[in-house]
């Protein structure tokens, strides 16, 4: 069974119709790009696959659980799902090691110490093991996203969710970041990447998912995906961005 | 007729103005708790229960603190709860100051980026570990000066009831004017007790606010 | 049991005292922002001296409780010579009041007017006056809009208060009914009732009042 199985599923806001029908199967160690234009759907599919959102119909399973935004079903998802988003999101009242401690022992129960020698492990594969007492407003956007990362890896996901997280980057802080997402991905763990790095998708990704239209449009291999897409939308996409 | 000298108008003075250092209190520390109540009713997602607090906010905030404290007086005695002055003045000023602090809480909460809520959802933080590892900490920075700032209305607000015949400092004001006919000496006497009670309030969460903006 | 049919005799007496309700607060709300606008920009852009003078007042108002300034002026003026009748004293009260409050409120405002904004107009040659007056105030008034509508209101609400010194406003109005008809419960929940739909129509009208002002704006 896949570690992500996406069936059919429909979402709207009100009388918008944003996902037509999505169907998607992700195997555990999959790196997946989706890509397309802003509107086309894919950051809310993202969000759906974590319980951040509500879809009306169709079925969502990650790690043989049922995504649905009920609390204690988002709590489960926790533990094998972890989230990175375009703003970081980090708590500014806690410092690097506070944010990244902070769920490893408010949920997974773990002691202090276990958590301090996790979040310093983290810390160390991000590059930033030296900022553990540092206030996440003392960092720079690529640093803060980096602690993000750590942030979420503390809680051992099986998959990791990234939603356009080098979107709000200076374009010299982007690299750094990506240098520690192709890392992970060199790591094995599944990841699923909404983005707009073209040349991070074509080189990284196992696979690339170009949605449009709140489908999925075109998918496959990147190579096929950029160089022989398919459909008309896929190759005007893919000339306006590269 | 006594004969009042001017210290006895001050020491009658300000054995009255623990009365409202009192009540104040009170009504401030039945504020908060009330507050916090209705702060968690609006931010759990039933809609019945924010409808509520909203309803609550409007009717606290839409009409006089002096009916609120003559419909607590008359209210209470009408459903035969034996009900005093205090009582009644005790119960109005932290109904009137619960709703004035779920306000200004409902500000400091909702400018928190949604973010905070998602990240924490993500992680797998409850509703309740969000709000207090995550919401309160950040919020009471932001509140702490607004909420310093309008404990200075309680206080204020305690003269009212003087209205419903509680003794605090207004109302011992009103009674040593009627006994020594200087209302002039004696409101001023009044007036800078209360100054001195409400300015370092004023004072203190003005600084506040100076220093939280500067920190950003 | 609560029975208000009692109350319907004296829907007379209600009536005037609504209305005495209403009319001071017309006034006192003009008069007070007028004054409130004055002293903010005395107190922003005034010498030392002049901005001193204006935050103790400021500061001497907003520390004191309202019942406490009416009281002082009604029975406390009088005995240094100045007489007032008790309608007189309450409006007083409330103009000083409310001027005290939106001082402070219309100071931040003009506080957030972008320095650009003054040397634009002082390059197109307009005076302090013309600058502030046509060019600074409104925007400046637009962003503390919601705090001042809130503060009239506030007023408003203080002006029960009045009652005390015998102004016969809705207050004291139910403060009779109750005194004869010993209904008091219903007497003061419909009169509070009554507050809450001034309350309401209050800002009502300050939204309408300022989405004409503030029409420059682009509505989203």
């Amino acid at each position: 069974m896949p570690l992500v199985k996406i069936n059919d599923v429909h979402k709207y806001y009100g009388d918008l119709h944003v996902l037509k029908g999505v169907n998607l199967s992700i195997k555990q160690g999959e790196v997946i790009c989706i890509i397309g234009r802003s509107g086309s759907g894919k950051s809310t599919l993202l969000r759906c696959m974590n319980g951040l959102e509500d879809y009306q119909k169709g079925g969502i399973t990650v790690d043989y659980k049922e995504v649905t935004t009920e609390d204690i079903q988002v709590k489960a998802l926790a533990k094998s799902v972890g989230m990175i988003f375009q703003n970081f999101n980090l708590f500014p009242h806690l410092t690097v090691g506070q944010n990244i401690m902070l769920a490893p022992t408010i949920v997974l129960k773990q002691s202090t110490e276990e958590a301090r020698v996790v979040a310093k492990k983290m810390l160390t594969k991000v590059g930033l093991a030296d900022k553990f007492d540092s206030y996440p407003e003392q960092l720079s956007g690529g640093q803060q996203q980096r602690v993000a990362i750590a942030r979420a890896l503390a809680m051992s996901p099986k998959v990791l969710l990234c939603d356009e997280i080098t979107s709000a980057l200076d374009p010299e802080l982007v690299g750094e970041v990506l240098k520690v997402v192709e890392q992970l991905a060199e790591e094995g763990i599944t990841l699923i990447l909404v983005t707009h790095e073209m040349n991070f998708a074509r080189d990284v990704s196992d696979r690339v998912v170009f949605m449009n239209q709140g489908k999925i449009w075109e998918e496959g291999p990147p190579k096929d995906i950029f160089e022989k897409p398919q459909t008309e939308e896929l190759k005007l996409f893919v000339n306006s961005v590269l | 007729m006594i004969e009042f000298s001017n210290i006895d108008i001050i020491r009658n003075l300000l054995i009255a103005t623990q009365w409202t250092i009192l009540l104040s209190l009170a009504a401030f520390a039945g504020g908060i708790t009330v507050a916090l109540l209705l702060t968690a009713a609006r931010l759990n997602k039933t809609p019945l229960l924010s409808i509520f607090v909203r309803i609550y906010v409007e009717v606290f905030q839409g009409t006089p603190l002096l009916m609120q404290m003559f419909l607590c007086f008359f209210g209470l005695s009408m459903i035969s709860i034996e009900i005093s002055a205090w009582n009644a003045a005790a119960l109005s000023l932290t109904l009137f100051t619960s709703a004035f602090l779920v306000e200004i809480w409902r500000g400091c909460i909702d400018t928190l980026p949604k973010g905070q809520w998602e990240a924490s959802r993500c992680l797998g933080l409850s509703f309740l570990q969000t709000l207090r590892y995550i919401i309160l900490p950040q919020a009471i920075k932001t509140a702490l000066a607004p909420s310093i700032g309008f404990s200075v209305q309680v206080v204020k607000g305690t003269a009212l009831a003087s209205v419903i015949g509680f003794v605090e400092l207004t109302k011992a004001g009103s009674m040593l004017n009627n006994a020594t006919f200087e209302p002039f000496k004696v409101f001023t006497f009044v007036a800078i007790i209360y100054f001195i009670l409400c300015y370092p309030l004023s004072w203190t969460s003005k600084f506040l606010e100076k220093k939280f903006n500067a920190s950003r | 049991m609560l029975n208000f049919s009692d109350l319907l005799p004296y829907t007379d007496q209600f009536l005037k005292g609504l209305l005495t309700t209403v009319e001071l607060t017309l006034y006192s709300t003009l008069l007070g922002l007028i004054l409130g606008a004055v002293l903010a920009t005395a107190r922003q852009y005034g010498s030392s001296l002049v901005a001193g003078v204006v935050s103790v007042y400021v500061e001497l108002i907003r520390n004191t409780p309202f019942i406490v300034q009416l009281f002082f002026i009604f029975f406390g003026l009088p005995s240094i010579g100045v007489m007032l009748s008790p309608w007189q004293a309450g409006m007083i009260a409330m103009v000083i009041n409310l001027a005290a409050y939106s001082t402070e409120i219309i100071r931040a405002g003009l506080g957030t007017t972008p320095k650009g904004q003054w040397e634009a107009a002082k390059v197109l040659g307009l005076s302090f006056k013309q600058t502030l007056l046509r060019v600074v105030m409104v925007p400046a008034v637009e962003k503390i809009y919601p705090a001042l509508t809130s503060q009239c209101i506030i007023v408003m609400l203080g002006s029960a208060v009045l009652s005390q010194i015998s102004v016969p406003d809705l207050t004291y109005a139910a403060n009779l009914v109750q005194s004869r008809n010993f209904r008091s419960f219903e007497s003061y929940l419909i009169t509070a009732g009554l507050y809450l739909l001034l309350a309401i129509l209050m800002r009502k009208a300050f939204n309408m009042i300022g989405r004409r002002v503030f029409s420059y704006r682009v509505i989203k």
